[in-house]
């Protein structure tokens, strides 16, 4: 049978022939099905195939994905009118499942994820070492240097011939780093360059958290480390001449890994002259400055190329171009050695012509509709193409809350003969940005016991509440808020509120708002024992019904971080048991306040740099049988990061309410001073301004007393707050910044009196935690260095003591 | 009683496959699947394993979990190429992506996945009694991504970015010249132009006016008796006024000088 048959050998030899086939056989088979081998090879009895060609290749490609033949050889066999085709399969016995003994259940669930062996398919001996393999290298980046695995191979389906695997590993001693050397280094120490070497320590006792295993990569980019550190001081021809890492005995017969790494170091080189060709946006001497070395400067090669490519606050040269179009410029630098110890520095600087945005498209928004991320792209179809603009653009979109920060990608395909550009985002949207908030907790004296609930829908969609197919479960997509919220309490404490917000109405950048919220708090005073009988056994009740209306817009003048807000509110008061404050009974105001704000801070959890400001007017409208007033308010805050992620945050805030006639004056609404949100929320009748240190509450805010010892609130207020922050945590799942702040204000009740430096001060430390199902939650320990007056509320606060506060949101 | 139909270790393969099938045949879906998937593990290799996979797609497709549906079946003609139930393997693993495309307003990888296939498809069995389904599903993909480039431009219009809402109403009419989509476009593409000359300096407004005209001119080309040539003749109009405008205006200085 053997006779005339050709192995396929060496393919490029022979001349492609076109062949029918008349039969196909299969040898070697043990479990598989002929008809499967034949059906899975794609080959096909009648069909005309080229040998050698794409068919047979193809065939054996098919049958070794099947996975489950460790060999595959196909022969054909020329007959009359065609050939005979033989498909002979090696078969190995197949994985039915497999163990791991001898380790820890962790590492056996590690081992398992790296191991990759499928159920089903071939054991063959390629599996098998690479198997071994990925279990060697598993323990050797564990700093096991004698791992010994032991396979076990039994059949355990005859019938099926099925395989069962069992590994013992021993992964032997742990042999940890214990000491690394360096030769030939004269200008840094070895105690310098191992700080260097960052990647692996030394074991030594006091180094409980620090790596002391050696692997390879750490090594090297150790290595890498210190060669860098040599060349950001000058050191151009700095080398490793010599590296050896060796296990050794080290102390009380212990073994230890040993590095030896020889340096030689090479002069120290300055820059002598730096020179610019092929410039004509920029002249010399504003690429020199940009570039930021000097005749006679050391030459460090990081800032070397960070100046020219890359560099955080976009001064760097790549950037000055880039920024203003010029998106094909290329810069090649030339770093000539001309003395021992000297370089010049040449740059020929090809700018080629400005690019402009073509499209700007997008991809991975699944959930969020085109028109709510179209809207946060600051790169525009028509316009000159800018690296700032495309970098905002990320920083603005991962603000969005829609997506994740990390996963935005752009994308750039230049037309380099159009001098056109098409920019495409990819996006990652994140799991979920509607938020639910359950809480409880107490509530200040007056309160007791509160339990609260709130659930943000931060990506609603109204147009989609009647759409077939919207609710799914949460109508989404088009970037509205939609937010309601409860709380209550067994004593008389009610709250209901309810807002909406479309930051875009009708496609346009026009916000809209709607909010309605309803307060109620009822309480006897005689419960706190203090007043001195002045009212005691009376009842107090407080309501506030409130609806309100906004219109907002971005402005594109003086800059576009600009924006303008007008809000119409209508408040309803129902008051009793306030003698000398309030009359009893029903009052009503009508407000519009108009507010302009310039808020150029990067991100509204922590900010980073920029400040905020705002000026505000309010004018509760005297309409005939309503309260009047108006008022002036105005906050800056401004941020600052001094070194790596520390932030300092300064601001300061003032307001000013006043009265256009004698009549119907407002007593609601005046300032007071204290707390957080949560603590305010029983005061709702005031304008509460946040502080830290003073807890809030009836008894715990800063407030002028009137001659009956009443807390009237304040017609004038000032506040000034210092904040250094350090972003400690910041991730997806959560972000932890703890911070250091004083706090100082007062309030006065009028401006006569007013005094900006008369303040009572706070200072302490805290917390912001941010969880994306929570929200915002800020934790607060103030010392109290200034205290209160007593009045019909309570004794007032003592200096001197600290005053945990708690809250939900965010201050910035 | 149904523990009965459930696969257990000591079934051979073709009870295993019958049990599964039954499943499928009750219209049970997601256990008909978890079984059939059983049957290909068990059975690869043989005519049942072939079997089992084509019908684990089909447990996917019936329950509407396409993308699982869309992977069985490609795994399906990875696996068995020459099978006669490849056209309509080929055919419903495209459809699977048509069924995964979402609305407009959101990002269209399926869309272009589904037509991609659905073009394979066509070229590779174009007899077959689902190459007209097919070429129907196309079009309305395709209608559907040039809506979604018209409404980008619109919004590029609507927020008073004339010149970047003229480039994304090219984009539809270059990319999707079959669509509604496109005569659409050339109209608003016309508007946009006037009012982008309407808010430029005098200087620029002639050449913009002149871009309005273009636009007039190529829908005049293409769509002689569109849908919205009484709106064109109104827009002319409106650039024709503007172009004389600039020209009233420049007029008196030039005859000044005469």
């Amino acid at each position: 049978q053997d006779t005339g048959q050709v192995r396929i050998e060496d393919p490029s030899q022979l001349t492609p022939l076109e062949f029918e086939i008349r039969e196909i056989t299969v040898t070697g088979l043990v479990t598989a099905r002929e008809s499967f081998v034949i059906s899975s090879s794609g080959l096909r009895v009648g069909e005309r195939i080229t040998i050698p060609g794409e068919e047979i290749a193809n065939a054996i490609r098919q049958l070794y994905r099947s996975g489950i033949f460790s060999d595959v050889e196909i022969a054909y066999e020329r007959v009359t009118g065609g050939v005979n085709i033989d498909i002979r399969v090696e078969e190995e016995p197949r994985l039915q499942r497999y163990e791991i003994t001898g380790v820890k259940r962790s590492q056996r669930r590690e081992l398992r994820e790296q191991l990759n062996l499928l159920t089903g398919f071939a054991v063959t001996r390629a599996v098998r070492s690479q198997a071994l393999n990925t279990i060697n290298r598993y323990y050797r980046e564990k700093g096991y240097w004698g791992t010994e695995v032991e396979i076990n191979e039994e059949i355990t389906d005859e019938e099926r011939n099925r395989m069962t695997l069992t590994f013992r590993i021993d992964p032997g001693e742990r042999i940890k780093v214990r000491e690394i050397n360096f030769e030939g280094n004269e200008e840094f120490s070895d105690r310098r360059l191992r700080k260097e070497f960052s990647t692996i320590k030394q074991d030594r006792w006091y180094r409980i958290f620090k790596r002391h295993v050696f692997t390879r990569d750490d090594y090297e980019e150790g290595i890498n480390n210190v060669l860098q550190y040599y060349r950001d001081r000058g050191y151009r021809d700095v080398r490793a001449v010599d590296d050896s890492v060796y296990v050794d005995n080290w102390r009380r017969s212990k073994d230890g890994v040993f590095f030896d790494i020889e340096i030689e170091e090479g002069p120290q080189y300055f820059i002598r002259d730096i020179e610019w060709e092929g410039n004509t946006v920029y002249t010399d001497e504003q690429l020199t400055l940009a570039f930021g070395f000097q005749p006679g400067d050391v030459f460090n090669e990081s800032k070397f190329s960070e100046n020219l490519e890359y560099k955080q606050d976009e001064t760097d040269i790549t950037s000055l171009y880039n920024n203003v179009g010029y998106l094909f410029f290329q810069v090649f630098d030339d770093v000539r050695v001309v003395a021992e110890d000297s370089v010049d520095l040449y740059f020929e600087i090809v700018e080629d012509e400005i690019a402009t945005i073509r499209e700007v498209s997008f991809s991975g928004n699944t959930k969020t509709h085109d028109d709510v991320v179209r809207r946060t792209l600051r790169t525009v179809p028509g316009q000159t193409y800018s690296r700032s603009a495309i970098i905002r653009t990320i920083r603005e979109l991962g603000q969005l809350g829609y997506f994740s920060p990390e996963g935005i990608q752009p994308e750039l395909v230049p037309d380099q003969q159009e001098r056109t550009v098409d920019i495409s985002y990819s996006l990652d949207e994140t799991a979920g940005s509607d938020n639910f908030e359950f809480s409880g907790g107490f509530g200040g004296r007056q309160i007791g016991v509160i339990l609260a609930a709130r659930v943000n829908f931060n990506n609603f969609s109204i147009q989609r509440v009647f759409e077939p197919g919207g609710w799914n479960p949460i109508p989404s997509g088009d970037g509205q808020r939609l937010s309601l919220g409860v709380q209550v309490t067994g004593r008389g404490y009610q709250s209901y509120n309810f807002s909406f917000t479309e930051p875009w109405l009708r496609g346009r950048p026009t916000s809209f708002g709607v909010s309605l919220s309803y307060d109620y708090l009822n309480f006897s005073r005689s419960s706190f024992g203090f007043g001195g009988g002045f009212d005691t056994g009376q009842d107090r009740r407080n309501e506030l019904f409130s609806a309100s209306v906004s219109l907002g817009k971005r402005l594109n003048w003086p800059d576009d971080f600009f924006s303008q807000q007008t809000v119409l509110t209508f408040n309803r008061f129902n008051v009793l048991g306030f003698s000398g404050i309030f009359e009893d009974g029903k009052a009503d105001l009508l407000t519009v306040r108009h507010v302009i704000e310039r808020n150029s801070t990067d991100n509204p959890i922590s900010p980073r740099q920029g400040s905020k400001f705002n000026i505000s007017g309010e004018v509760a409208l005297p309409v005939p049988g309503f309260n009047q007033f108006y008022k002036l308010k105005s906050q800056y805050l401004h941020h600052h990061t001094i070194t790596g992620k520390l932030v300092i945050s300064a601001g300061a805030e003032y307001g000013y309410m006043g009265y256009f006639t004698d009549v119907n004056r407002s007593n609601f609404q005046r300032f007071f001073l204290g707390g957080t949100a949560i603590q305010q929320r029983q005061n709702f009748l005031n304008d509460n301004i946040d502080m830290r240190g003073f807890p809030g509450g009836f008894n715990g805010v800063i407030s002028p007393v009137d001659e009956n010892q009443n807390l009237v609130g304040g017609r004038v207020y000032s506040k000034y707050s210092f904040e250094l922050r350090y972003p400690a945590v910041s991730n997806e799942q959560i972000q932890l910044i703890p911070y250091g702040f004083i706090d100082a204000g007062n309030t006065f009740s009028d401006l006569n009196r007013f005094d900006p430096f008369n303040v009572k001060r706070a200072a302490g430390f805290g917390a912001r935690i941010f969880l994306p199902i929570l929200g915002l939650v800020d934790l607060s320990y103030g010392y109290r260095l200034d205290g209160t007056p007593g009045s019909n509320e309570g004794p007032g606060l003592a200096p001197g003591e600290w005053e945990f506060l708690f809250n939900i949101g965010a201050p910035f | 009683c149904r523990s009965n139909d459930l696969i257990r270790p000591g079934d051979t393969i073709e009870v295993a496959f019958e049990k599964a099938m039954n499943q499928y045949r009750e219209g049970d879906y997601p256990e008909a699947a978890q079984a059939f998937e059983t049957v290909v593990s068990i059975g690869r290799g043989t005519d049942i394993g072939q079997e089992a996979q084509y019908y684990l797609a089909e447990s996917y497709y019936n329950d509407r979990r396409y993308l699982l549906a869309a992977s069985e079946y490609e795994r399906y003609a990875q696996f068995y190429p020459n099978s006669f139930r490849r056209e309509v393997v080929d055919f419903k693993r495209a459809e699977c992506y048509y069924f995964l495309s979402p609305r407009y307003r959101l990002d269209q990888s399926y869309t272009r996945r589904a037509i991609e296939n659905l073009r394979l498809f066509n070229s590779r069995f174009p007899d077959s009694e689902y190459a007209e389904k097919s070429a129907q599903y196309i079009i309305e993909l395709r209608e559907k991504l040039a809506r979604k480039k018209y409404e980008a431009a619109n919004f590029y219009k609507r927020t008073s970015r004339y010149e970047a809402a003229a480039i994304y109403y090219d984009l539809v009419i270059d990319d999707y010249p079959e669509t509604e989509w496109a005569e659409r476009s050339l109209a608003e593409q016309m508007e946009a132009y006037i009012l982008y000359a309407e808010n430029s300096v005098p200087e620029r407004q002639e050449e913009r006016f002149r871009l309005a005209l273009e636009s007039y001119n190529t829908y005049m080309q293409l769509f002689p008796r569109g849908e919205y040539r009484s709106r064109m003749e109104e827009l002319f109009d409106r650039a024709q006024d503007g172009l004389d405008g600039i020209a009233g205006n420049i007029r008196p200085s030039t005859s000044s000088t005469q």
